[in-house]
């Protein structure tokens, strides 16, 4: 026989048979090794949220899985989401698990992680998961004290950066969780409820959120219109030079300004305009890609619109992150939170910052943020 | 052939002598359970191969020899790699890509190219044996080492009490060609020596 044709043949007939075993042992092994990885997800989500009886889980996007807990009786008892982000060293895996209300941790998993052993590797110790439970994002990392507030996490000894990582991943777990479920807090009343049981899925969607955006509406326009009343009514009081420093870059002529102090320092503003309308303006903090970042965003005290932001601290990297782009920072205006990156269904996103996604996810999560702070403040006043 | 299966113990070990296939070495033995896992792994490729190539050698033609012995070698991987996914996820979680990486490990080729392809089946499967063996001890000893000295446990089980203060270098690269290292110098003082008296 011909070298040439022995060749090809021997070569041939060698990987057709290795062909054949790889085959039979991949259908030997695949259902098992498909069996352990649903089982790893359904273990995580069990250790996140409790009374988990059945769960669904949906794909977001190549980084995130959101899964919706169910208990026995068939009501929601959380949601957890499988999320990966960038650590120290490489990737890290984590599940996180929100109450049903997806403003509270109910716990916290480490599925994979290439940390440093020792260091950052210690981010998967129990004390340190722990303390996630019953936080509310945006957490912050603190350094050599205790943690005070609600939303503060003691980093790790010589793993600052490990520690940094998994706050950032579980913030963007919630922004990701905020922008792709609609919120169970939001559930339409029953009437609406009923009448919609009738008609197809989508239409049905079209009508809760319809229902949703409507009782909202309906909501801020009192809420606007009590706020403007207590607020004319108010006798004058000596100017707030803080709130005006703030908040003049927003609203002018401002009327009357006056600051809301918030448990952790971080204060709101509450400006009102000469038409009436109050401008609310909260600082809001969040671990950005190097380091904190300190944003001032100034909201419609109604509506939550964003009328425009100003970043107070910022130290990203020189080149893309840095984040001056007008461009980017513009995008804001107008909308309302929460928002989430641009992506092939979310058509109407945030542009990123090229080759500053990291940066951008980070900005957007914590504007997210900003509004449920400025909730937070309105409520204060009220009460 | 008893020759063939002593060789690869110590006097021509694969890891102490020859060098060889460090990377998984270095990377997979911070503990001593992990070692034992990617030993076996070695040693079930290396056997299964050099026992085919052994068999099939007078057939496959020299020009296409190196991507044969790939080839067969490729697919006892992948079995290893599929079958520890399936019966034991944690062990493969932690092994990560180092079972994949088998296919390119020197000294399965090594042995194929060297002596497998030249050699009948039951010298083949001796050496294969002999060269397994001595990855294995070199790997498990080297795993347990580290992890004494880095988490103060062997094989998950305390040993070195609560004044123990673990070495973390020891679990990280560094740690492994400190070893490694001292393993090697021991080796050669030891050999030096024989040659001498």
């Amino acid at each position: 026989m011909r070298i040439e044709i022995k060749m090809v043949l021997v070569l041939t007939v060698i990987a057709l048979i290795s062909g054949l075993v790889l085959g039979l042992a991949y259908e030997e092994t695949s259902p098992k090794i498909e069996k352990n990885l649903e089982l790893a997800k359904g273990k995580a989500l069990k250790k996140v949220v409790p009374n988990v009886a059945s769960y669904e889980a949906k794909q977001v996007d190549r980084y995130t899985t959101i899964f919706t807990a169910k208990d026995s009786s068939g009501n929601i008892a959380g949601y957890g989401v499988l999320i990966e982000g960038s650590g120290f060293q490489g990737p890290i895996k984590l599940m996180v698990g929100f109450d049903t209300t997806m403003t509270k941790l109910t716990g916290l998993e480490v599925i994979e992680n290439i940390e440093t052993p020792g260091l950052g590797n210690r981010i998967t110790e129990e004390w340190f998961k722990k303390q996630f439970v019953g936080r509310v994002p945006p957490i912050e990392v603190v350094k050599g004290k205790k943690p005070v507030n609600e939303h503060e996490i003691q980093a790790i000894t010589g793993a600052t950066i490990s520690s940094r990582s998994v706050v950032r991943i579980v913030n963007t777990a919630q922004s990701k969780l905020l922008s792709s479920l609609p919120r169970a807090s939001y559930s339409p009343p029953k009437s609406h409820g009923q009448a919609a049981q009738k008609q197809n899925e989508g239409e049905k969607k079209a009508a809760v959120s319809a229902a949703r955006t409507h009782r909202k509406i309906e909501k801020r326009k009192r809420v606007r219109e009590e706020k403007s009343v207590s607020l004319a009514e108010r006798k004058p009081e000596k100017p707030d030079t803080t709130c005006l420093k703030y908040m003049s870059e927003f609203v002018s002529p401002i009327r009357r300004c006056r600051t809301i102090p918030m448990p952790d320092s971080l204060d709101a503003f509450l400006a009102c305009r000469g038409s009436g309308d109050s401008i609310i303006g909260v600082i809001v903090r969040g671990t950005g890609f190097m380091d904190r970042i300190k944003l001032l965003v100034a909201m419609d005290a109604g509506d939550f619109r964003i009328i425009g932001i100003k970043i107070l601290e910022m130290a990203e990297g020189e080149a893309f992150g840095n984040g001056r782009d007008s461009t980017f920072w513009s995008q804001f205006n107008g909308r309302t939170p929460p928002l989430a990156l641009k992506s092939d269904d979310r058509p109407n996103g945030i542009d990123a910052i090229s080759g500053a996604t990291e940066t951008s996810e980070a900005v957007i999560t914590i504007i997210n943020m900003a509004k449920i702070r400025a909730e937070k403040a309105l409520s204060e006043i009220q009460s | 052939m008893k020759k063939a299966f002593v060789n690869g113990l110590v006097k021509e070990n694969p890891v102490l002598v020859g060098l060889l296939g460090l990377c998984s070495v270095l990377a997979v033995s911070n503990t001593a359970i992990n070692s034992v896992f990617m030993a076996a792994a070695v040693t079930f490729v290396l056997v299964f191969s050099s026992l085919i190539i052994s068999i099939i050698r007078k057939i496959i033609p020299d020009q296409v020899r190196i991507p044969s012995f790939i080839v067969v070698i490729a697919t006892f991987v992948t079995i290893a790699d599929l079958f520890l996914k399936a019966y034991f996820p944690e062990i493969s979680k932690n092994l990560g890509p180092f079972v994949p990486l088998i296919v390119v490990n020197c000294i399965i080729l090594a042995r194929q190219e060297a002596f497998a392809s030249k050699n009948p089946v039951h010298y083949a499967l001796a050496d294969a044996l002999g060269m397994s063996i001595g990855y294995s001890w070199v790997i498990i000893l080297l795993g347990i080492v580290r992890e004494l000295l880095g988490f103060g446990t062997i094989f998950g089980h305390r040993v070195l009490g609560a004044w123990f203060h673990p070495f973390v270098v020891m679990l990280l690269p560094p740690g492994a060609f400190i070893t490694l290292g001292v393993m090697v110098g021991t080796m050669r003082w030891i050999q030096a020596k024989a040659s001498k008296s």
